[in-house]
């Protein structure tokens, strides 16, 4: 019986109002758009989860939940996993070691400490600041265990962005390739993309230019899928480079930047590299520079896009003779990006 | 008058000071055409932030090529495509500013100069006439760039044609100032634009400075020549026109005093001594004025000269006045080139007067020679224009400059360069990093054996220090045109550190002064500006009160050019922070916003509204306090504004403690504004709500978490009374923070913290409801009670119980219709739920306070349960038998219980009310009864109003106990009590208190069959 005399004191008055739900009314729910809703999450799936509210059920799609604080999360898991979220992984790392797993009272709150500890790694490990192979092992672990976590999704897509920073573009294929079943439109676009950027890597320049065309050629109604077509406008821009049809790939990308959202990070970052790129292969380095320069001088912190801004740097500084320069940039590689290429 | 002066002080600055100066005003003035030409984001390449970042990144070949493609890129700006040859001209500047060798540097001035000239080819474009500004002061730079360290004539050449340059550049100025000002004449402003006067107001100023610049620069260009007389004719006469006119139309403000400075200086070079004597005598007869100081001491330097060079030289006037001079230097001014200069020709003075045998005694002439080789070893170790005549004087008097000027300091070699002076400073830093290790270790001595260990280390740390200060400053003054720019920053930056460390604050601050106007951008400039900073706040936090003014204005200076300069980095921000709080401390709030405003927004201008937000909450506590209630509502506006300025700037996941105060005293600010519904929202933000963020932060501070969780409970209750408000759904919110708040205060002293916090509630309440209008009366009420029984329901907190007998008490007694009678309706429900909640803390009662005990009676008494309620007071006055209010609550008691008794048990009832009743053990009675209380509060003004009170019911209970007894003799003794209070009390307390008695006595007289007259 969970029901202590203590939480009897607490919840009297809530079992006063509303007796037939008064355990767990205590859930809850963030969705990425309107507000939070507080009920009982009665079941989960890769899919996504339902929650009892006042006795009716409601039901969120994976894609669409931000975040569920839980009836019965430990302090240590609320803050831990509010800083991952916040993008303080280490900090979040620390909050999450101290939670202790089998005093958690539901699975599906376990689930949740297992995943944040695993995501947090793994974006470590992406910034080149931890270890890959092992954020990758505890991401497979939690995948492994929690197969009807809302969480499913996204534990795939980290996978597949783990393997393709190891190289792995058949594994990052793989991962990625669970995406297609996610249960939102969005997510199912992002599948496309995120398999025409692993084959772009893979150097499977048609396969990739399937998947950026076949988005580009969608109509689109989110902003979350309308900044993926910009996202694979960039990514064809840069299988035009590799295709030799550099002047075509730099007019996408002048329509890219005329577009350009300043907030937009990881987008502008993959523009200019795209750009850079597309330059280095007309062969002039000077322009592929100040392309690289935008990445590394005004959206570093999109760590993967930083790091191949500045190892393309490096060479490109030896390349003008300018060997002090590129001595400077292999520093801060090797500063920021300790991981980096391995 | 002297007003706005700041800009015409250029030419007092040493050479190398106005070097960096122009360079740095140049820098300045692009960062702020930078700052205001930005656009607001509308896509397209980010071409103003990547030319920022490539210039910071010290990329700057790069980022010319940059701007030589900018067309190519899609969505730059038309204006700013149109004044790349402007940010082009900044880009060289910025690289000159970093450049390390001279050839160096002065191609890159010839490049900013020649971009700078392309740019104003259009010179219809908007910031055209910056530009000129900008040109003027580069031409100046690179012409006194030229004329430092060795000088030959081809660089003499090269520096008159810079600085006629730039008088040809202030010419065109001029020019276009007053074409604009001329439109601008009075009659043409529009009255209803005050900004065109504003605009008119300040050309005006830059066109008076256009010309003194205009003159200054011509008055250099001349002085390079072998013989400016003869061969600069023409330029002296441009020169002396504009000065003579500046000082005919500007003969009383600063501008005029300048020119009257210049004219000396101009007729001292074409030898016309009598003029420039004139000149210079004139100059000094201005007011006293800060900005005028300094070129007082070049005048008086000038005529020095002049009489010196007369045969035989007039010593005696130039120590006069000289001395006069030196004797009123202020602290700050010591290290300045125009007071070098001036000792050094006080020294030729003292020298001459040495030298002067006849009629002077022979301690006059060693007086003499002393105080001249004093001035001359005392600057001989600072760098400058008076360096090498300083130590050719010295050479010449036999004086071995570094023996006289180190005696009385520990030894240190002079060094060989400035390299090398910079090596030893390092070693000797690392020497003393390593001692203060050691003292760290050594921590409190504990014996005498550490004792003089550690006092050993601290001498030989001082030594080091010191030497290292003596070994730097001789390496800055080997600087030459040759001079590593990097390493010269280098030893600066060690310099203000070690006199920072040696407590000589002021010597640090001139030094970091000078390094980071010397290096803008740079990291050493930043380091030397914080230094410089830093070293002014502790020279103001010793300064007394009256003398910070000056102080002040060096804090702000500094301040204003870090900001400035390094407009992104939070360290440099610092200074301006630096301001706001000593404004805050001011509590000059008009200053301190002004301050604030001028920040770049982010997060320490945020952090610092936040900070100002919550400084006017309690301003307006205490104007609340005061009853100046208009201005604390306005205190409170402005408090609610901040706060919100200031927790929109913080970012998702980055809030703090110092955050989460700020966002709780929002919510604080806005329940008091009666705005609970944003109070709420406040609480609950999804960035900086202090509920959610105070579990996920963990905060450790019980007091926080009380006071948040209190407040919550605050803002719940008065949502309950809004319209609409879904009251089970705040209901069962308030049971949970009534949980959090019980579980922030643990322990005996949290107890107590949390019922003084209750009684705050329930105190801020009753005030609520005194002012509430009497819908929402109503309404509080009820909400209160449906929230309070329920809690009462769940709760064995004794404390929380008290707060809520508490609060039923007062809502109880808010909500009776008539306070004199017995309770009904609302109030009697409410006060028998006080009633009943107070009895459920049981064994704990005790422990009560007197207060609440107090509270505990009166409700009893007012339900009717008087003999509860006299076992209350009983028991509260054999505690404290003085306790008044209890005394008159007990007498009132036993008066309303003989209203309700049978005739045969009322009189006696009466009787105990005026009489007293319940004896305590000397037999005497614990409840005094209306008499005694009447009679011990007899001529003392405090209790005046108890008195009459009292007195009435003396009165009353009289003849209510004839009445109940049908005894008229004792009615009629009532009539007596109140014409016995009538005698010696004719107003009888006041009209209200007056008309009771009236009333009564007509009563008496009619229930006696007497006329009915009153009193």
């Amino acid at each position: 019986m969970l029901l202590n005399m203590n939480y009897l004191k607490l919840s009297l008055l809530a079992l006063l109002l509303a007796p037939s739900f008064a355990y767990a009314q205590n859930d809850q729910v963030y969705p990425k758009e309107g507000s939070v809703v507080i009920g009982s999450v009665a079941e989960t799936s890769s899919g996504g989860i339902k929650v009892m509210v006042k006795g009716k059920p409601s039901t969120f799609a994976a894609g669409d939940i931000k975040k569920i604080s839980f009836d019965g999360d430990s302090k240590e898991l609320t803050a831990g996993r509010q800083l991952v979220l916040d993008g303080q992984y280490d900090q979040g790392i620390d909050e999450l070691k101290k939670v202790e797993l089998d005093k958690l009272p539901r699975d599906v709150i376990v689930a949740d400490a297992v995943f944040f500890n695993a995501y947090a790694l793994s974006q470590l490990a992406l910034g080149g600041q931890g270890n890959k192979q092992a954020a990758k092992a505890a991401m497979i672990n939690f995948a492994s265990k929690y197969r009807d976590s809302w969480h499913f999704y996204e534990a795939a897509k980290t996978l597949g962005d783990l393997s393709l920073a190891m190289n792995d573009y058949d594994g990052a294929l793989k991962f990625y390739g669970a995406l297609e079943k996610s249960p939102t439109t969005t997510g199912k676009i992002e599948w496309v993309y995120l398999t025409g950027l692993a084959n772009l890597k893979k150097g499977d320049t048609a396969a990739a230019e399937t998947a950026f065309d076949k988005i580009l050629g969608l109509k689109v109604d989110s902003v979350d899928a309308a900044r993926l077509q910009a996202l694979s406008k960039a990514g064809k821009a840069s299988v035009l480079g590799q295709k030799k049809q550099a002047d075509e790939g730099l007019k996408l990308v002048s329509l890219l930047i005329g577009d350009l959202n300043p907030v937009d990070v990881e987008l502008n970052a993959r523009t200019y590299n795209a750009q850079g790129a597309l330059w280095e292969s007309k062969g002039d380095a000077e322009r592929a520079i100040i392309a690289y320069l935008h990445t590394h001088l005004l959206y570093s912190s999109q760590s993967d896009a930083h790091a191949i801004a500045l190892s393309r740097l490096i060479e490109l500084f030896t390349k003008v003779g300018d060997a002090a320069r590129s001595a400077e940039v292999k520093q801060e590689l090797q500063q920021r990006y300790p991981g980096f290429g391995q | 008058m002297v007003a706005n002066h700041s800009f015409l002080t250029w030419d007092r600055l040493s050479l190398a000071t106005r070097l960096k100066a122009t360079l740095i005003c140049s820098i300045l003035a692009m960062i702020m055409m930078l700052l205001a030409s930005r656009p607001v984001f509308a896509g397209g390449e980010p071409a103003e932030d990547f030319i920022k970042q490539l210039r910071a990144a010290g990329y700057h070949d790069i980022a010319i090529r940059y701007l030589d493609q900018l067309k190519e890129y899609p969505g730059v700006d038309e204006s700013l495509i149109q004044a790349v040859p402007l940010e082009k001209a900044n880009t060289y500047i910025d690289a000159a500013g970093s450049a390390r060798t001279v050839p160096e540097i002065d191609e890159l001035l010839v490049k900013a100069d020649s971009a700078l000239k392309e740019f104003l080819k259009n010179d219809s474009h908007p910031r055209a006439s910056e530009a000129r500004i900008q040109l003027g002061g580069l031409q100046m730079y690179r012409a006194n760039f030229l004329l430092q360290g060795k000088v030959d004539e081809e660089k003499k050449t090269r520096a008159r044609e810079s600085f006629l340059a730039a008088a040809a550049t202030y010419d065109t100025i001029i020019k276009d100032l007053r074409g604009k000002l001329e439109e601008m004449q009075g009659a043409k402003l529009d009255p209803n634009k005050p900004e065109l006067k504003t605009l008119r107001d300040r050309y005006r100023i830059d066109y008076v400075d256009a010309k003194l610049k205009a003159g200054n620069s011509r008055r250099l260009a001349v002085k390079t020549l072998a013989n400016p007389a003869k061969d600069g004719k023409a330029t002296i006469d441009e020169a002396m026109a504009l000065f003579k006119e500046l000082e005919d139309k500007y003969s009383d403000n600063a501008a005029g005093a300048f020119a009257l400075l210049h004219l000396g200086q101009m007729n001292e070079m074409i030898g016309k001594k009598k003029e420039a004597i004139d000149f210079y005598l004139k100059m000094l007869e201005q007011v006293d004025a800060d900005a005028l100081r300094s070129p007082k001491y070049e005048a008086t330097s000038g005529l020095i000269r002049i009489w010196l060079a007369e045969n035989p030289p007039d010593w005696k006037r130039s120590v006069e006045r000289g001395q006069a001079m030196i004797n009123d230097l202020r602290p700050d001014e010591k290290l300045t080139p125009q007071v070098f200069e001036l000792k050094l020709e006080l020294a030729k003075a003292y020298i001459a007067q040495s030298k002067d045998t006849k009629d002077q005694k022979k301690p006059e002439i060693a007086k003499a020679d002393r105080s001249g080789r004093s001035l001359l070893t005392e600057i001989e170790k600072y760098p400058g224009m008076h360096a090498e005549e300083t130590a050719k004087l010295l050479k010449e008097l036999g004086v071995d400059a570094s023996a006289a000027s180190l005696a009385e300091l520990p030894k240190a070699e002079k060094p060989e360069s400035l390299a090398d002076a910079l090596t030893k400073a390092r070693t000797l830093l690392e020497a003393i990093s390593g001692m203060k290790e050691a003292v760290k270790l050594i921590g409190t001595p504990k014996d005498d054996v550490q004792k003089a260990e550690l006092e050993k280390i601290e001498k030989q740390t001082k030594e080091s220090r010191l030497i290292a200060i003596q070994i730097l400053v001789y390496g800055v003054s080997m600087v030459g045109p040759d001079t590593d720019l990097e390493m010269l920053r280098e030893a600066k930056y060690f310099l203000s550190y070690l006199l920072y460390e040696e407590s000589r604050f002021r010597d640090a601050a001139v030094v970091g002064n000078s390094l980071t106007r010397s290096a803008p951008g740079t990291d050493y400039g930043l380091k030397g500006g914080l230094f410089a900073l830093e070293a002014y706040r502790r020279l103001y936090l010793e300064a007394p009160e009256t003398s910070t003014a000056s102080l002040t204005d060096q804090l702000k200076d500094i301040a204003d050019y870090l900001m400035k300069t390094w407009p992104d980095d939070p360290s440099a921000a610092s200074g301006q922070g630096i301001m706001i709080k000593l404004a805050l401390q001011k509590e000059n709030w008009a200053e301190a916003k002004k301050l604030i405003e001028k920040m770049p927004a982010g997060a320490e201008r945020a952090m610092f509204q936040r900070l100002m937000g919550q400084l006017l909450w309690n301003q307006s506590v205490i104007a609340r306090h005061e009853g100046k209630d208009a201005e604390a509502a306005e205190l409170l506006k402005n408090a609610e504004k901040e706060l919100i300025s200031g927790l929109e700037g913080i970012k998702s996941g980055l809030v703090e403690m110092e955050g989460m105060r700020a966002a709780l005293v929002l919510a604080k600010v806005q329940l008091k504004m009666s705005e609970d519904a944003k109070a709420l929202s406040t609480l609950d933000h999804k960035t900086y709500g202090p509920l959610a963020l105070v579990e996920k932060l963990g905060s450790e501070e019980d007091t926080f978490k009380g006071d948040l969780f209190g407040t919550e409970l605050q803002v719940l209750v008065s949502r309950m009374t809004a319209d609409g408000a879904d009251t089970d759904k705040l209901l069962t919110r308030a049971t949970k923070s009534m949980e959090k708040l019980r579980d922030s205060y643990k322990g005996e002293d949290g107890q107590k913290r949390l019922t003084s916090i209750y009684m705050g509630m329930a105190n801020d309440l009753k005030e609520e409801l005194k002012s509430a209008a009497p819908a929402k009366k109503d309404k509080l009420i009820r909400a209160f009670r449906v929230f309070l029984s329920q809690i009462a329901e769940t709760s064995k907190d004794p404390a929380t119980l008290k707060w809520i007998f508490q609060t039923m008490v007062q809502l109880g007694e808010a909500a009776m219709t008539n306070p004199e009678a017995k309770a009904d309706g609302l109030a009697k429900e409410l006060l028998e739920t006080a009633a009943t909640t107070y009895e459920k803390i049981g064994s704990t009662d005790s422990e009560s306070s007197i207060s609440v005990r107090f509270q505990l009676g009166r409700t009893y008494r007012l339900l009717g349960r008087y003999s509860d309620s006299l076992n209350v007071f009983e028991g509260i006055l054999k505690e404290k038998p003085t306790m008044l209010v209890a005394q008159v609550e007990a007498a009132l008691a036993y008066e309303q219980w003989a209203a309700e008794l049978p005739d045969h048990h009322a009189p006696k009832a009466y009787s105990t009310a005026m009489m007293g009743g319940r004896p305590g053990p000397d037999k005497k009675n614990v409840i005094w009864g209306w008499g005694r209380i009447a009679q011990l509060t007899n001529g003392k003004e405090q209790f005046k109003d108890m008195f009459f009170e009292a007195r009435y019911h003396v009165a009353f209970t009289r003849f209510m106990s004839g009445k109940r007894s049908k005894n008229e003799k004792l009615m009629k003794q009532a009539i007596a009590d109140i014409n016995t209070t009538v005698n010696a009390y004719s107003d009888l307390g006041g009209p209200a208190l007056k008309q009771k008695h009236d009333a009564l006595i007509r009563e008496i007289q009619k229930a006696t069959n007497q006329p009915v007259t009153g009193l």
